[in-house]
């Protein structure tokens, strides 16, 4: 009984182990400025392939595809992670027009939600996140493809690019964008001129005072 | 004294300036290409027959075939892609009279032995009662196509042609049987 039981905890732990490998999600990654971006796994089709699980898609699928975006940069900086889709490749688009993509963040907010050879919501940069290094995020992908989706479009390959940018800097420097334009910089630059108007001011009253 | 409060003003403002300046940021930007691609639905129809030595060949034309003869015609169905299918068949047959005999042609003399264990006749066609997945093949419509003894002289020198065609559709979200299933293809003419 022991040793039955010894034996369905290894094979449970073996099931558990291999889980994780069959469900592997895709990952951006940016690793500093010498790196940059990796993306992964890649495929036969494109090195920076995101697109795992949407492979030899039929009609009537609906597709999910998990993505992790992680910050891997050294300790010394944080970074604003930012995405943009740049649409369907040149001869793509009939075929990708004919399914839809939604793209939602970690906290369910969907980024994108059109056909998948638009660019819509993503046609301009959308902020991912403020990480320090090691933090992540991640993309919560689907795909519906129609079940009326016809026989011109078997064995049909489709591409579309999204473009991942990054802006890095050092580690106290953390504040999000809160789209307040003021010009902060200026007023600095003001008031510590204006201090130091005050101080030569005060020295110049004290040296006539002494005088 | 005068001079070097204005040197200490001007590094204080200076200081604040590059503090300001400081604040340009790194950035980069790279490009995934990411890829979708769609699956197919491939299907082969197999003519063969079977020799006296009882290994298959394919099917070739038969002349000189007399009533109650029997010609070994093994009609399959195999899936070459890469999906799971629902398969169905369509079997025709036609006699062409020698010419100058006049009469109409009796077709229910040219017969077949047709598998209904695993095919089932419904709407002009022979749907197989299970679904075809990758790389198998059905088991055969039917093995031999026989020509009725009473067949008489009017059918001398005649031709007979049996036409088949397959058909194959996808499994996934299409029904739990061919019969149920939508979206047949074109006809593929063996």
């Amino acid at each position: 009984m022991k040793k039955r039981l010894f034996t369905l905890l290894m094979v449970l732990a073996l099931c558990l182990s291999l889980a994780p490998a069959a469900m592997a999600d895709s990952s951006v990654t940016y690793k500093g400025q010498a790196e940059k971006f990796v993306f992964a796994p890649g495929s036969d089709y494109s090195p920076t392939d995101l697109f795992e699980n949407f492979k030899g898609v039929m009609p009537g699928d609906t597709l999910t595809q998990k993505i992790d975006v992680r910050n891997a940069a050294d300790e010394k900086v944080n970074v604003k992670i930012y995405m943009r889709a740049l649409g369907a490749k040149s001869g793509s688009e009939e075929f990708l027009s004919q399914m839809t993509l939604n793209v939602k963040a970690a906290d369910g907010a969907e980024l994108f939600d059109a056909p998948a050879d638009q660019t819509a919501q993503l046609s301009d940069w959308v902020c991912l996140g403020t990480f320090k290094s090691g933090a992540n995020t991640s993309l919560d992908v689907s795909l519906n493809v129609p079940v009326t989706m016809g026989d011109d479009f078997q064995q049909a390959i489709g591409y579309l690019d999204w473009e991942f940018m990054v802006e890095e800097f050092p580690v106290d420097d953390t504040n999000p964008k809160t789209g307040d334009e003021t010009p902060i910089a200026l007023y600095v630059t003001v008031c510590a001129v204006s201090a130091a108007a005050i101080i030569v001011l005060l020295l110049t009253r004290r040296k006539k005072e002494e005088q | 004294m005068k001079k070097k409060i204005i040197t200490i003003a001007l590094i204080v403002s200076l200081v604040a300036v590059a503090a300001v300046g400081s604040n340009a940021y790194f950035t980069a930007a790279e490009k995934a290409t990411n890829v979708i691609t769609s699956g197919s639905v491939k299907i082969d129809l197999l003519e063969m027959s079977v020799p006296a030595d009882g290994k298959p060949v394919p099917f070739e034309d038969v002349s000189g075939v007399m009533p109650g003869a029997s010609v070994s015609k093994v009609v399959t169905v195999r899936n070459t892609g890469d999906n799971a299918a629902w398969v169905r068949v369509s079997v025709g047959k036609a006699i062409a009279l020698r010419e100058g005999v006049t009469g109409e042609p009796d077709l229910s003399l040219v017969r077949f032995d047709l598998n209904s264990e695993n095919w089932t006749e419904h709407d002009g066609y022979y749907y197989y009662n299970t679904a075809l997945e990758p790389g198998a093949e059905t088991e055969p419509l039917f093995t031999a196509v026989t020509f009725a003894a009473e067949m008489g002289n009017m059918y001398q020198e005649s031709t007979a042609t049996v036409t088949v065609l397959a058909q194959a559709t996808q499994l996934v979200h299409n029904g739990s049987s061919a019969i149920e299933a939508a979206g047949w293809p074109a006809e593929t003419e063996g």
